[in-house]
């Protein structure tokens, strides 16, 4: 059955449930109403906020009313040279953060376990606190909800300072689809699903390794929310695999913050590139397998957070790196995406997929 | 074209990530097989999980392609656990998902991407949490991991815990995999 734009939920895949748009007005808490988490069973919350407090601004995330004592989190983190571990318990779950600097942004990915039964548990990642090409932190949190009999019935989103989220700061929530109800239907030929993530890449070179490759039809404006993923194989020693906007390659333009771990050794370091670094390998034929979230709507810097893993050869994995990265134009609509080598090429088997987020 | 919820019987024509397997123990487990798969055509999944402890103690999350238990993999870890931050490299009979030392019934949160096709050793990334009971959470950590074969198509992921029933009742297995329209 041929369709045209299919504007509901379908069985097996994810779909948004709530998307807040660009803030117009600045709020201290925001609220997604209307949920039932017993039945959704999972959530992915993606959160980008634009801090309106001139002064340092912490946001939290609470489930139905609950802000008491009851939330507990271990945290790993890089700020500047910096790595840390830490744990504890608070009056929600820790989202994100911003340091002292009024229309700071911070953005966060988080997947929520919601279904009762069970302590309620988060794994959530997070770009703090981005300021031109300085990005202030990059953080990892496993968290989790002391109540295992609620429904989750809602999500506030809460900022520390009155009016501290800011224009332009944006909540998307999707949820898992699944179980038997809905419509039956035969075979769906839709020419797009609304609230769902759509492929537009799923390209591997083949024949001969390739100098660049260039993501078709990107429209930041209109789809703001990027997933890049990318399994990488070498070719003669490629160093940082980039992801540049605009085809942007200004050396200062691509802030990140970086936390990595290698065999024994945890680091932390802040920098500016030429891109952002979506993948690393540093030696001929060696893997690396990198995963990227993008905020690409203009008005503000671009946002990412990502995730990889580097020279990956065998049963050697010789790291694995959390980034939280900039680029800092916040006037030109991203119409490209280019994924290039530091030097070499990429060889063939590499393999790049790019899912949009159809709002 | 707004309707309610959609159950197509079969897959839609349409480039996007589909649930392609799922299931909820009603009994503790060692271990958890999903068959019936093909890496090869399928390439790229995830994986996310939501493991109850069915063992009281350190055990591990582990998953295995094709049930492979030699000492096929790598891994490269980067864990918090209260104040220490460390990071860890070495090989293991199974892909590393989570490891800990946590209480029966405590909940640990997995998420894992996997590069499937062969031609080229495997990659995956995962990131995990827990164990979790109450407001107390163990760890947070990223794992880069390999498996060391590049021949073999994937049919079958064994998901594993190195305790005997260690995956407990109300354990969650969900796993995600490109659909086309073409």
């Amino acid at each position: 059955m041929r369709t045209g734009i299919i504007d509901s939920p379908i069985n097996d895949l994810w779909h948004v449930v709530h998307d807040s748009g660009e803030l117009a007005a600045a709020v201290q808490n925001y609220v997604i109403s209307g949920l039932n988490g017993d039945d959704d069973e999972e959530y992915e919350l993606i959160s980008r906020v634009v801090n309106n407090y001139d002064g340092v601004a912490g946001y939290k995330l609470f489930f139905n009313s609950d802000q008491g004592s009851n939330y507990g989190y271990q945290e790993i983190e890089g700020s500047n040279t910096t790595a840390q571990a830490v744990q504890g318990t608070h009056t929600g779950v820790y989202l994100l953060y911003s340091a002292a600097a009024l229309g700071a942004i911070s953005m966060d990915r988080a997947n929520i376990q919601a279904k009762s039964g069970k302590v309620r548990t988060v794994l959530n990642q997070t770009l703090q606190s981005v300021v031109t090409t300085t990005v202030n932190a990059i953080e990892r949190w496993a968290q989790s909800w002391n109540n295992t009999a609620d429904n989750i019935t809602s999500m506030t989103i809460a900022s520390t300072q009155a009016g501290g989220i800011g224009i332009g700061s944006r909540f998307i929530l999707l949820r898992k689809v699944h179980g038997t109800g809905g419509m039956r239907t035969g075979l769906l030929t839709p020419n797009s699903i609304k609230g769902t993530w759509q492929r537009v890449v799923d390209y591997t070179v083949a024949g001969a390794a390739i100098t660049s490759y260039q993501i078709p039809n990107v429209a930041g404006n209109t789809y703001p929310i990027y997933r890049v993923r990318i399994r990488g194989v070498d070719k003669d020693t490629v160093g940082a695999w980039l992801l540049r906007l605009n085809n942007d390659s200004g050396a200062t333009k691509y802030g990140y913050q970086s936390l990595s771990g290698e065999n024994s050794t945890v680091a932390a370091g802040r920098g500016t590139n030429s891109g952002l670094i979506l993948g690393y390998t540093g030696t001929n034929t060696n893997l690396t397998l990198g995963e990227m979230l993008l905020y690409l709507k203009s008005g503000f810097p671009r946002t990412a957070i990502h995730t990889l893993s580097y020279d990956v050869t065998g049963t050697l994995v010789s790291g694995v790196i959390l980034y939280g990265g900039v680029y800092n134009d916040t006037t030109n609509e991203i119409t490209t995406i280019d994924i290039v080598p530091t030097a070499d090429k990429f060889d063939i088997g590499t393999h790049i997929e790019v899912d949009r987020l159809i709002l | 074209m707004k309707t309610g919820k959609l159950y197509p019987l079969v897959s839609p024509v349409f480039d996007t990530w589909q649930k392609l397997y799922e299931t909820t123990l009603v009994a503790a487990a060692t271990s958890h097989t999903i068959s019936g798969l093909d890496g090869d055509t399928d390439e790229t999944w995830l994986l996310d999980m939501r493991i109850v402890q069915g063992y009281n103690g350190s055990t591990y999350f582990g998953l295995r392609p094709n049930n492979d238990s030699g000492a096929n993999y790598g891994y490269q870890r980067l864990r918090g656990g209260s104040t220490t931050i460390a990071a860890v490299r070495g090989t293991l009979s199974s892909l590393l998902l989570s490891s800990n030392g946590g209480a029966l019934g405590a909940v640990v949160h997995i998420q894992c991407v996997i590069h499937a096709k062969s031609g080229f050793v495997r990659t995956a990334v995962s990131i995990d949490g827990g164990p979790a009971v109450t407001t107390t959470v163990d760890y947070a950590s990223l794992i880069g991991l390999s498996w060391n074969n590049s021949a073999d198509n994937i049919t079958s992921l064994v998901v594993l815990a190195t305790e005997a029933e260690g995956l407990g009742i109300g354990s969650r297995i969900s796993l995600y995999k490109k659909i086309r329209s073409s």
